[in-house]
C-alpha cells in the first residue's frame, strides 16, 4: 500500500495499469485528449506488482486496474472518471497539472 | 361568550353547575355522559373539548356556582389538530382547586380556561378509565399523598408523560398509517404559501416513523418473490420457445442438406452452420433478453404516447415530473437487461441483432452514441437558458471525448486479439496458450460494451438533471420518437416494391 501511495504522489495525474489492459488503453487516451501527461506505472511490470493489486483492491475498485490518482488522491476507476468528467468535474481537477504547450 | 362558543361548533353542551364539594363525581357523571354520546359522533376524528372553567365569584353565575364545567362534543371532520391550545399541567389545575378548597373567600382573580384537545377513538370505556385520574385530585376527602391518586394510580406531574398517556389512549390505530398516507400524497396546491406547505410537511412527518414495520417489511418481501418469480417464469417461457424454434431450424437445416447433397454440392465434411446465424447451441441469456426486450419496445410505445398526450393537454408539473421519472427508469431497466445480455453473448449485443435493420446501421459498441443523438435532438429542447444550452455543449463535447478514448481501447482490442490468433501455424508456438490470451481479450470486450453502456446511461442522466421537468419530458419523447421512427422506416425498407430477378 505504500508504494501505491508513494508512487500516487509523485506526480499530479497517475494511472495504474497493466499491459495487457485495453481498457487502461483508453482511459490514458482520454488524459491525453484532455491535455495532461499522466504517470503510468504498469503492474506486470513491476516486481511488486501483486502487492500493489492487492492493494488497489482494498481501496475500493471492483477491477484493480485502471487505477486514477489525482493530486495524490484515488479517484476511482473508469466509472468514476467517467461520471467526473460527464458531470464537467474532472476538467476543474486536471487544471494544475495541464502540460504546458 | 358561552354562547358564542358553543354556536361556532355544532355542540352539545352539557352545562351542570354544581357546588365545589360535588365536583369530582360532576366530573366521573360528564365522563360517562360522553361515553354514551360518543358512538354517535359521524366519523372517528371526533375532537372533544374539554373545558374547565375555573372562575371567580361571580354574581351573573350565582353564589354556589365556584366550578363550572363545560364539555362539548363536535363532530368536526378536521383531519389535523392545526391549533395547539395551552394546555396547564394538572398539577396546576390542581393547586388552584386547593385554593379553593381552602379558601372559602371568592375573587381569587383568576380566571383560566384549561384545554385539553383529544381525539377520542371509539373505545368508549376508556374514558371512564382512570385516564383522566389525576383530576380526581378534586375530591374533597382526598387526605392521601400527593402522588398517589384516588384509584391507586401515580400522580402525573410532568407534561411529557401526560401527554404519551393522552396519546396512547385516545390516539386511533389507523392515525399513524392515515398519516403517511397524508405525508406521501401532500403537495403544495396552487393556493397555498410555502410556508404552509412546509410546516403541514414537518407537522405530518413528526407523526409517522419512516423505516419500514414489521408488516411493511414482509409485504414487500412478498412482493419480491411475486417478481423474481414472474422474472424466473418469464425465463422459462423464453428458453422453450427457444428450444421449439432451434428445433424447426434444425429440421430445415437438414432438409437443406439432404438436397444440396443429392445436387452434389457437397463433398462431406463438417457442414459450417455458423454462417445462418445458428450456433447449435441454446442461449437462454439471449432468448430472455429478446422476450425482455420485445417487452420493454411496447411499453416505451405506451410511454411515448402517454408523454405526447400529456405535453399536448398541457398537464402540470407533477404529472410531468411522474412521467419523466417512469421514462427514465424505463431506460435503466432496458441497460440492466442489456448487462445480463453482455455477460450470456457478447457478440449478440455487438452485431445489433435485437436492434431494426435501420438502428444497426447507426450501431456503436452495441448501441446508440450518446453525443450524436445528443447534437440530433438538442435542437428539439428549445427554448433553453444560457447556462443550460452551455451544460449541454459541455456535456456533449465531455461525452465525444470519453466516446473517443473507448473507440481507440476497442481498436486497440482488435489489434492484440488479431496478433494473438495470426501466430506461425507451423512454429512451436503453443496453441493452447495463445487461445488462452485470446479468450482473455473478448472478456475485455464484455468490459467495453458495459462501459459504452455507462455512458449512455451517465449521458441521460446528465441531461436529466440539467433540463427542467418540462424540458425533460420533451426530450425524452423526442428520443423515443426518433427510435420509433427507424424501427418504422425498417419496417418500410423491408417491404418495399423490389425489382422481380
Amino acid at each position: 500500500m505504500e508504494a501505491v501511495m508513494r508512487l500516487a504522489r509523485e506526480r499530479g495525474v497517475v494511472i495504474f495499469t497493466k499491459s495487457s489492459c485495453c481498457m487502461c488503453y483508453a482511459v490514458k487516451i482520454l488524459f491525453h485528449d484532455l491535455g495532461v501527461n499522466p504517470m503510468v506505472h504498469e503492474l506486470d511490470q513491476n516486481p511488486e506488482g501483486r502487492e500493489m493489486e492487492k492493494a488497489l483492491m482494498r481501496l475500493g475498485c471492483t477491477t484493480p486496474v485502471p487505477a486514477v490518482f489525482i493530486g495524490g488522491l484515488f479517484v476511482g476507476s473508469t466509472n468514476e472518471v467517467m461520471s467526473l468528467h460527464l458531470g464537467g468535474s474532472l476538467n476543474p481537477l486536471l487544471k494544475p497539472y495541464r502540460a504546458l504547450s | 361568550w358561552v354562547l358564542e362558543f358553543a354556536f361556532s361548533r355544532f355542540t352539545i353542551i352539557c352545562f351542570s353547575t354544581i357546588s365545589y364539594g360535588d365536583s369530582s363525581l360532576f366530573i366521573v357523571f360528564t365522563i360517562m355522559v360522553y361515553g354514551i354520546l360518543l358512538p354517535f359522533s359521524s366519523t372517528n376524528s371526533v375532537s372533544i373539548s374539554l373545558c374547565l372553567v375555573v372562575g371567580h365569584e361571580d354574581q351573573r353565575l350565582g353564589g354556589a356556582e365556584r366550578l363550572t364545567t363545560s364539555m362539548n362534543m363536535s363532530a368536526s371532520s378536521t383531519q389535523f389538530m392545526t391549533s395547539r391550545r395551552i394546555v396547564l399541567p394538572i398539577h396546576q389545575v390542581n393547586m388552584w382547586a386547593n385554593a379553593f378548597k381552602d379558601d372559602n373567600s371568592p375573587n381569587t382573580g383568576t380566571s383560566t380556561i384549561l384545554e385539553v384537545d383529544a381525539k377520542f377513538d371509539n373505545k368508549s370505556e376508556d374514558t371512564s378509565h382512570g385516564s383522566l385520574g389525576p383530576l380526581n385530585n378534586y375530591d374533597q376527602e382526598a387526605t392521601k399523598p400527593p402522588n398517589k391518586v384516588s384509584d391507586g394510580h401515580d400522580y402525573i406531574a410532568d407534561w411529557e408523560v401526560m401527554s404519551g398517556e393522552m396519546m396512547a389512549r385516545f390516539i386511533p390505530s389507523t392515525y399513524e398509517d392515515e398519516s403517511f398516507v397524508k405525508l406521501k400524497t401532500l403537495r403544495q396546491g396552487q393556493s397555498r404559501s410555502v410556508d404552509d406547505y412546509a410546516s403541514d410537511f414537518c407537522m405530518l412527518l413528526s407523526r409517522v416513523v419512516l423505516s419500514e414495520s414489521v408488516a411493511q417489511r414482509d409485504l414487500r418481501r412478498l412482493a419480491q418473490n411475486r417478481e423474481a418469480a414472474k422474472k424466473s417464469r418469464l425465463r422459462k417461457k423464453a428458453y422453450v420457445q427457444q428450444l421449439e424454434t432451434s428445433r424447426s431450424k434444425l429440421t430445415q437445416i437438414e432438409q437443406e442438406l439432404q438436397r444440396a447433397r443429392q445436387q452434389g454440392l457437397l463433398v462431406g465434411g463438417a457442414l459450417d452452420t455458423s454462417h445462418l446465424g445458428f450456433s447449435g447451441t441454446v442461449n437462454s441469456g439471449v432468448a430472455t433478453f429478446e422476450m425482455g426486450y420485445s417487452n420493454w419496445i411496447d411499453e416505451q410505445d405506451r410511454h411515448i404516447r402517454e408523454l405526447r398526450t400529456a405535453l399536448q393537454a398541457h398537464v402540470s408539473e407533477d404529472e410531468l415530473r411522474i412521467l419523466v421519472d417512469s421514462g427514465m427508469r424505463h431506460y435503466y431497466d432496458l441497460f440492466r437487461m442489456k448487462a445480463d445480455a453482455a455477460k450470456a453473448d457478447v457478440f449478440y449485443l455487438m452485431s445489433g441483432m435485437w436492434k431494426s435493420p435501420a438502428e444497426r446501421f447507426f450501431l456503436w459498441i452495441g448501441g446508440f452514441r450518446p453525443s450524436e443523438l445528443l447534437k440530433v435532438l438538442t435542437p428539439q429542447l428549445d427554448p433553453l437558458s444560457e447556462q443550460q444550452i452551455g451544460a449541454v455543449y459541455n456535456l456533449q463535447v465531455s461525452s465525444q471525448q470519453f466516446e473517443d478514448a473507448l473507440y481507440q481501447g476497442m481498436a486497440k482490442l482488435q489489434q492484440t486479439l488479431a496478433e494473438s490468433l495470426a501466430t506461425d501455424p507451423l512454429g512451436a508456438g503453443n496453441y493452447r496458450s495463445q487461445m488462452a490470451t485470446a479468450m482473455g481479450k473478448l472478456e475485455d470486450l464484455v468490459t467495453f460494451v458495459n462501459q459504452a453502456d455507462q455512458l449512455r446511461q451517465q449521458t441521460l442522466k446528465q441531461m436529466s438533471r440539467i433540463l427542467t421537468t418540462r424540458q425533460a419530458a420533451r426530450g425524452l419523447l423526442a428520443l423515443g420518437d426518433y427510435f420509433q421512427r427507424f424501427r418504422a422506416l425498417s419496417s418500410l425498407w423491408a417491404a418495399r416494391p423490389r425489382e422481380p430477378t
